[in-house]
């Protein structure tokens, strides 16, 4: 399978041809700002625009995390929110994609562990997608979409066969 | 002047008599009043209310280490003297309390919150008891920014303490929103007494985004950390590193080279623009005028564009070195900001038009959310929400920094402080700052763009300070032995503006309260820090 | 109204039509080693604001580590480094499934310091 790496930059509509490979339906996204410095949000915000406009290939970023495929995650999980997004997380409907934005999600960024902060999304929930940068180009986050999508295949392919292989045993 | 200034201040320190132990300079802004901690309340009322100085920032400080007391500082400006006066005190550890300032000034309400919070100094008197800073599930005797208190010592969580305000009656509908709210945005917890629709009280629970950031840059050394004033905030961030790069330039005593200045006032005012626009366009998002938010967010892009053409960054971080900036200009770059400028001007002006020949957006925006001067003045509203409401601060004006003083400029002040009118300012703001970046580049001074630093005397403090798009920003900072920080103490403009936005909402309708919350744009991250 | 639509008229359509495109020539993206020389004068790690680069020095090589998790492209350890084991380019296509890909590293044989220490 194609990785977002390899996709030549030409192709208008790969974000909306891997969505209906993989989904088969639009992607919604809700935003989780687990204690970032807003730079994150604004790029995140800033997809919506009238420039990069992702909702016309049916990403959409939604306001009930029940509603949402993918959690977007800004910020390195403070005391604070630690609990709202484990909470958020927990409402998420399945496959409940957790992509990590920006160098304070991946790993606490400039400012680590802290007495308030956890240091990164992945000591709280587990994370598909790590998108580097402080904060990441509106195309970084793109790419990160894209590459969210390849791992939801890659997992539910392999759950596919691990299942099929199961009713092939229990047949026996 | 300067003799005035020494007049001034002998006939302050004859008034306030053996209440002051004693005065000495800070550099040449700064008046250091050490007071008797049971004097602070009237010497500070009598500076706030009598002088007329406006409450600037306050900050308090483990220095037991030093000389084994706690401080605290309240710092007061004078615009028209351009001078400032730092009541200081001094707090034994054995009894860590001090009476309370805010009951007769209420902007010092959130700091000394803050000081109770984190360093364990308790405000006698204070009327509002409840944690700030820390949520109400951190133990009540553990006081982060104390020196013993290491910094990823992560606290158990016991038994919350957070408290509402309780509604009697049954009319009164309690609406809790956050702290994940719907749209890309910070996290905020609010809590709306609402009667029918109309909006009675709201408490809104702020400083979930913090990070710990003040204790992070203890000993780190100075280098390092105005990266970390950088990441403060994403969408002030060129204001805060430059806050930071002022506050260490004058404690070394360094003045930077004029072409570094000017290049600074560039990059501020191309900050401002992005933001001013990027808020014009986010208002309708308020009452859903899909064609402003559309231009708005299109021609923030634009300058976003610019930004990382010219910085190298959307968010113009990595422009400001200690002792000037990092990243120069060439003539062919020149040409270009002038080209994009000359179209945003032209397209945002027929965003503007329309905008204010709307009458629906005209009817969502007048009278919407109005913010009094009295309220204004007694919180210390600073940037936008203040001269919106008719209070006339602006640092760039009042106490010059970088090349401020050489370019003209005029400050926008409106009276009726609604939503309208502090849209007015931001758009004003966007032709003023277009036309100062015009002048800026025609007079553009040629030389170098930073100079070194000295090694810095540890234990000095002073205070940088910064218009950002949201309002003054200040930053205290002392130093520690071999040039790290000792104490850093970052007040935002929304720090200041926050309390304010509660007493804007009231009276008006639920449905209007993300418009006036636009309206403030108020970033969650430098407030929480 | 129809100022309105004389406005959406002129302004046309502006969305992008190219998925990545490359980013402007100043902007701070990716750190790649470019030499595998390295004085082992740790400029790069002590001036790094978040701690994303380690040195490793053996006998007579040196292992530079940076990772792209923690890294937040400011371009310091570019400026200061001697023998400019570090460049800044404009690549910003980053995003991975498997966070051990953003740890990069390289082997670099030891280089005499050339002069003092360059000034942060």
């Amino acid at each position: 399978m194609k990785s977002g790496k390899e996709q030549t930059t030409d192709l208008r509509w790969t974000l909306q041809k891997r969505m209906k490979e993989v989904l088969g339906r639009s992607l919604h996204i809700r935003h989780v700002d687990s204690g970032s410095c807003n730079g994150c949000d604004f790029e995140m915000n800033t997809l919506t625009n009238p420039i990069y406009d992702i909702q016309r290939f049916g990403v959409d970023f939604v306001a009930s995390p029940r509603h949402a495929d993918m959690l977007m995650v800004t910020g390195g999980v403070t005391r604070h929110l630690e609990e709202a997004l484990i909470k958020t997380y927990n409402a998420a409907s399945e496959p409940k994609m957790v992509v990590a934005i920006g160098a304070c999600a991946c790993s606490g960024g400039i400012f680590g562990r802290t007495y308030a902060n956890y240091g990164g999304v992945g000591h709280i929930v587990p994370v598909y997608v790590y998108v580097p940068g402080c904060p990441p180009r509106p195309e970084a986050i793109i790419e990160g979409i894209l590459l969210a999508l390849d791992r939801y295949e890659e997992l539910s392919r392999n759950r596919y066969e691990e299942l099929s292989r199961n009713k092939g045993e229990n047949r026996h | 002047m300067e003799k005035t200034i020494k007049q001034w201040l002998s006939r302050m320190k004859q008034q306030l008599g053996n209440k002051v132990r004693s005065m000495e300079q800070n550099g040449a802004q700064e008046t250091v009043m050490l007071v008797e901690k049971t004097e602070l309340p009237d010497v500070c009322y009598f500076l706030w209310h009598e002088k007329k100085g406006r409450l600037f920032t306050m900050v308090g400080n483990d220095e037991r280490d030093i000389h084994g007391f706690f401080a605290l500082y309240y710092v007061f400006s004078f615009d028209s003297f351009r001078h400032f006066i730092t009541v200081k005190t001094l707090i034994d550890p054995l009894d860590p309390t001090f009476p309370s300032v805010a009951v007769q000034l209420p902007a010092a309400n959130w700091y000394e919150r803050e000081v109770k919070d984190l360093l364990g100094l308790r405000p006698q008197g204070h009327p509002d008891p409840r944690p700030l800073i820390l949520h109400g599930d951190w133990p009540e005797d553990l006081h982060p920014l104390r020196k013993d208190f290491p910094l990823d010592r992560h606290a158990p969580r016991v038994q919350s303490r957070e408290a509402f305000m309780p509604y009697d009656s049954e009319d009164v509908t309690e609406i809790p929103v956050g702290p994940i709210h719907a749209g890309i945005i910070e996290p905020g917890h609010f809590r709306f007494g609402a009667v029918g629709d109309t909006i009675l009280h709201l408490d809104a629970r702020l400083f979930f985004t913090h990070r710990g950031l003040e204790k992070a840059s203890e000993g780190m050394p100075l280098a390092k950390a105005l990266f970390l004033a950088e990441r403060v905030c994403g969408v002030c961030a060129l204001s805060h590193s430059v806050a930071f790069a002022q506050a260490v330039e004058r404690i070394g005593e360094v003045t930077i080279p004029p072409r570094a200045a000017y290049l600074r006032t560039l990059f501020l005012e191309l900050e401002r623009l992005y933001n001013h626009i990027g808020d014009v366009g986010n208002v309708c998002a308020g009452f859903g005028f899909a064609v402003g938010i559309s231009q708005g967010a299109r021609l923030k892009e634009i300058m976003q564009q610019l930004n990382e053409h010219v910085a190298g960054h959307r968010y113009l971080r990595g422009v400001v070195r200690l002792g000037g900036v990092r990243i120069d200009i060439t003539e062919r770059e020149k040409e270009d900001i002038v080209r994009t400028l000359a179209y945003v001007k032209k397209e945002f002006q027929e965003l503007v038009d329309l905008l204010f020949s709307h009458d629906i957006a005209m009817n969502r925006m007048a009278t919407t959310g109005v913010l009094r001067l009295e309220h204004a003045n007694d919180l210390e509203v600073v940037g936008v929400a203040a001269r919106a409401s008719g209070r006339s601060v602006d640092i760039r004006r009042d106490q010059p920094y970088a090349a401020y003083d050489q370019v003209p400029f005029h400050v926008p002040v409106y009276e009726a402080g609604d939503v309208l009118a502090r849209v007015r300012i931001r758009v004003d703001e966007v032709f003023e700052s277009i036309a100062m970046i015009e002048q800026l580049l025609h007079s553009l001074p040629s030389g170098d763009t930073f100079t070194s630093l000295p090694p810095l005397p540890p234990y000095r403090s002073a205070m940088g300070w910064c218009e950002s798009p949201r309002g003054e920003t200040v930053h205290w900072l002392m130093v520690g032995p071999d040039q790290t920080i000792y104490r850093y103490r970052i007040r935002s403009a929304t720090y200041s503006n926050w309390p304010a936005v509660p007493l804007a909402v009231k009276g008006n309708i639920v449905p209007d309260f993300p418009l006036i919350n636009k309206s403030f744009e108020l970033c969650y991250a430098c407030c929480d820090r | 109204m129809f100022d309105l639509i004389r406005k959406i008229w002129r302004t046309k359509t502006v969305t992008k039509t190219e998925l990545f495109t490359e980013a402007p020539e100043r902007f701070r993206g990716k750190p790649i080693f470019t030499s595998n020389e390295c004085t082992g004068c740790q400029a790069c790690t002590t001036s790094c604001p978040a701690g994303a680069i380690t040195l490793q020095q053996n006998d007579d090589t040196i292992t530079v580590s940076l990772s792209y998790t923690t890294c937040i492209f400011c371009g310091i350890c570019a400026e200061v480094c001697e023998t400019n084991i570090i460049e800044i380019t404009n690549e910003y296509r980053l995003a991975t499934k498997n966070k051990n890909e953003l740890t990069v590293s390289q082997q670099a044989t030891l280089a005499k310091l050339l002069t003092a220490r360059k000034e942060v």
